[in-house]
């Protein structure tokens, strides 16, 4: 029992780091439809309790970086502003499952046209079952009051500081922490690799097993990306990887509870079977007809090791449970990952010392006192009042300006990326030969990683990646895996050795290949 | 109030969460003791058939056209061989990436591999003997077999690896 919750404990902060940046966004965002847009404002950009509003909310969704946790704050204010529930859904559930940076890593998969039939199918997720709902229930749309608007100037961005640090110690945070408990929860439920051979093209069962995981389960959109991408490479099912998509990302247990607390079990039921309905029989139409016919299943995957327990049974960590947490969250969290903990972290100080210092909410009466005019006094001539629902749309566009030129901090160029693949790659070459196997198997994810860098990078630069390259980089991952498979089988050290030896010689191939023809 | 008009709707959602878990234990393997490291090692095995290298994979696909383009085989056995050498001909590219082949060579390796897939397609298909379709893929697999041939070699000569004990 104790690796269970050590490891449930494990999960969660995982998730919560992965989630941290794009929760720090939605903080983001609902700050400033909140304190710059206002109610009307927010409701004419998104539209309510109609067909286009359904469309409308699905594009601002994919153009908006998101996941199902930081959609959280986001839907709270929609609500607020007087949304119907369909719209809010579209939203909710297109933000999570591509941003610029998830779609570019899509795109560059065996199978681009299969992500944009998926794009195509979350439209018709959104459309059909919020259409259905909104016909159902018209009367979702709430009328609460609207807090004052602060004036122009700093003012209006404190407001939107102390808004965001409100919301990072209030309900939101409570939906979220839900969100993140169904992760505890699975990893409790689920043994260690229990998911290795569950998705198969040929098992019928496999879209609903992964409805099962997918719900519960928080997966952020570049964590889902990547399944996805290894669910095309093993030939798994398409109609699962579509589920993934849909619920893994786009949903989580704290959506579902908001929408409890908020509209009731019956309204909640309704939508949810809609959903179920909908999304389950896509899976199945679609299982067929995108499944690709070059690709040799294979009956095993690590792609959903993230979803079940991480420590074994049978044994313990030499260190103690503690300190090997400490170690594998170390190890894996990546430099955003932490700036977004950091922001959240500083916000949540905020919001806890505003709570004990002000419970009257002073500061908020402040921000949004007006100063009297004073008569004879003149403005600079370029001195403008900026219309607050101007700056909130001059803020919307500049996070999905930030997203792109993330994308290519993300994705460097291909020699850089080479570079450190390089560095990995001679990681987990000489850790698997010397049989330090934790250190390989810390390493080898890391080489995946670099690889997939390799290929966006490149089509993020010269919009289009050859099928030579392609498959030079399928090698390598196919190598890697190989390698991964051997010493988590606990293979002989010959074997795992010519395994290390095949994929050392992937990269140098890999490496041919780019440097016979450089980008720059 | 919410809470309360909810509460007596009767409705909870615990036992539909508690069954989709169950499904996804009995459904999703559940287990992961001996049984299932033997599935892992079995799912990773490769076939028999699947040849270790490129260049062994062209002299595959040379013997095993001939034996498919003989009319000797039955049925049975035509049907197998074909599905075999059409697992070896969808494997070539990969192979070839495995190779110091440059990206002009390996692409022409990618269009031999396509050209025969589809002509294995169309001859599986057909399901019964047909000599005309004999013939046409007999046609395309001796220009393929040029092809691949002239591509291997270009590559470095097999250097015989001594195992050391």
């Amino acid at each position: 029992m104790t690796e269970l919750a050590w490891g449930a404990v494990l999960r969660m902060i995982q998730a919560l780091l992965q989630g941290a940046p794009f929760i720090f966004t939605g903080f983001c965002i609902a700050g400033m439809l909140s304190r710059l847009m206002g109610h009307a404002d927010t409701k004419r950009l998104f539209g309510s309790n109609s067909l286009s509003s359904l469309a409308q909310s699905w594009l601002i969704g994919m153009l908006l970086p998101g996941c199902s946790l930081g959609v959280i704050p986001i839907c709270r204010q929609l609500r607020a502003s007087g949304i119907a529930i369909g719209t809010i859904f579209a939203f909710a559930l297109s933000s999570p499952l591509f941003d610029p940076l998830s779609l570019l890593y899509g795109l560059t998969l065996s199978k681009p046209f299969t992500i944009l039939a998926f794009a195509c199918c979350s439209l018709v997720v959104v459309t059909l079952s919020g259409a259905i709902f909104d016909w159902l229930y018209p009367d979702t749309e709430v009328h609460l009051p609207e807090p004052p608007a602060p004036p122009h100037g700093i003012k209006r961005i404190l407001a939107i500081g102390v808004e965001m640090a409100h919301e990072t110690v209030g309900r939101s945070a409570g939906l979220i922490g839900i969100g993140i408990l169904g992760v505890g929860l699975l990893a409790v439920v689920l043994p260690r690799g229990a998911l290795q051979q569950s998705m198969a093209h040929d098992n019928p069962w496999s879209p609903l097993v992964m409805t099962g995981i997918a719900i519960p389960a928080y997966a952020t959109p570049m964590t889902a990306m990547g399944q996805l991408g290894s669910m095309f490479q093993h030939g798994n099912s398409i109609g699962a990887a579509f589920i993934l998509l849909a619920f893994g990302a786009g949903m989580n247990l704290g959506l579902v509870a908001w929408m409890w607390l908020n509209y009731g079990w019956r309204k909640l039921a309704v939508w949810f079977g809609l959903m179920l309905l909908v999304v389950v029989g896509l899976s199945y139409g679609i299982e067929r007809p995108l499944y690709p016919r070059d690709i040799e299943p294979a009956r095993h995957t690590h792609a959903f090791d993230g979803y079940c327990a991480p420590f074994a049974t049978d044994s313990t960590p030499a260190v103690g449970y503690p300190a090997e947490i400490i170690r594998k969250i170390r190890l894996e969290t990546q430099p955003h990952e932490w700036f977004g903990a950091g922001a959240m972290a500083v916000l949540a100080m905020v919001g806890v010392l505003l709570r004990v210092f002000d419970p009257s909410r002073r500061i908020d009466a402040w921000l949004v006192r007006r100063p009297t005019p004073s008569s004879g006094r003149t403005t600079p001539r370029y001195d403008m009042e900026v219309p607050g629902p101007v700056l909130a749309l001059v803020g919307l566009a500049g996070i999905v300006a930030m997203s792109v030129v993330g994308c290519y901090a993300y994705y460097p160029p291909p020699r850089e990326a080479l570079e450190e693949l390089s560095i990995a790659r001679g990681e987990a070459a000489s850790a698997a030969i010397s049989g330090n196997r934790e250190h390989a198997l810390h390493w080898i994810p890391v080489c995946e990683g670099w690889n997939r860098r390799l290929v966006v990078g490149t089509y993020l630069r010269r919009w289009k990646v050859s099928d030579y390259h392609l498959m030079k980089a399928r090698l390598m991952q196919d190598r890697l895996e190989e390698l991964e498979h051997a010493i988590e089988d606990n293979d002989d050290r010959e074997e795992i050795h010519e395994h290390a030896i095949a994929m050392s010689r992937a990269f140098m191939f890999l490496s041919q290949a780019y440097r016979s023809e450089p980008l720059e | 109030m919410v809470m309360k008009w909810t509460m007596n709707a009767g409705f909870s959602w615990l036992p539909i969460l508690g069954l989709v878990i169950g499904l996804v234990i009995t459904m999703g393997g559940g287990c992961a003791g001996p049984s299932a490291e033997r599935e892992a090692e079995e799912a990773h095995a490769l076939p028999e058939h699947h040849p270790r290298t490129f260049r062994r994979a062209v002299v595959d696909i040379g013997h095993r056209g001939t034996v498919l383009t003989s009319g000797m085989l039955d049925d049975a056995s035509r049907e197998l061989e074909c599905r075999q050498l059409l697992d070896i001909v969808r494997w070539l590219p990969q192979l070839a990436a495995d190779t110091e082949l440059g990206r002009h060579d390996w692409e022409r390796v990618n269009q031999v591999a396509d050209t025969l897939a589809r002509a294995l397609g169309s001859f599986q298909a057909a399901g019964q003997l047909a000599p005309d379709r004999d013939a046409a893929l007999s046609a395309t697999l001796t220009a393929a077999m040029q092809t691949l041939s002239e591509v291997d070699s270009s590559l470095e000569p097999d250097i015989p690896v001594e195992k050391t004990s």
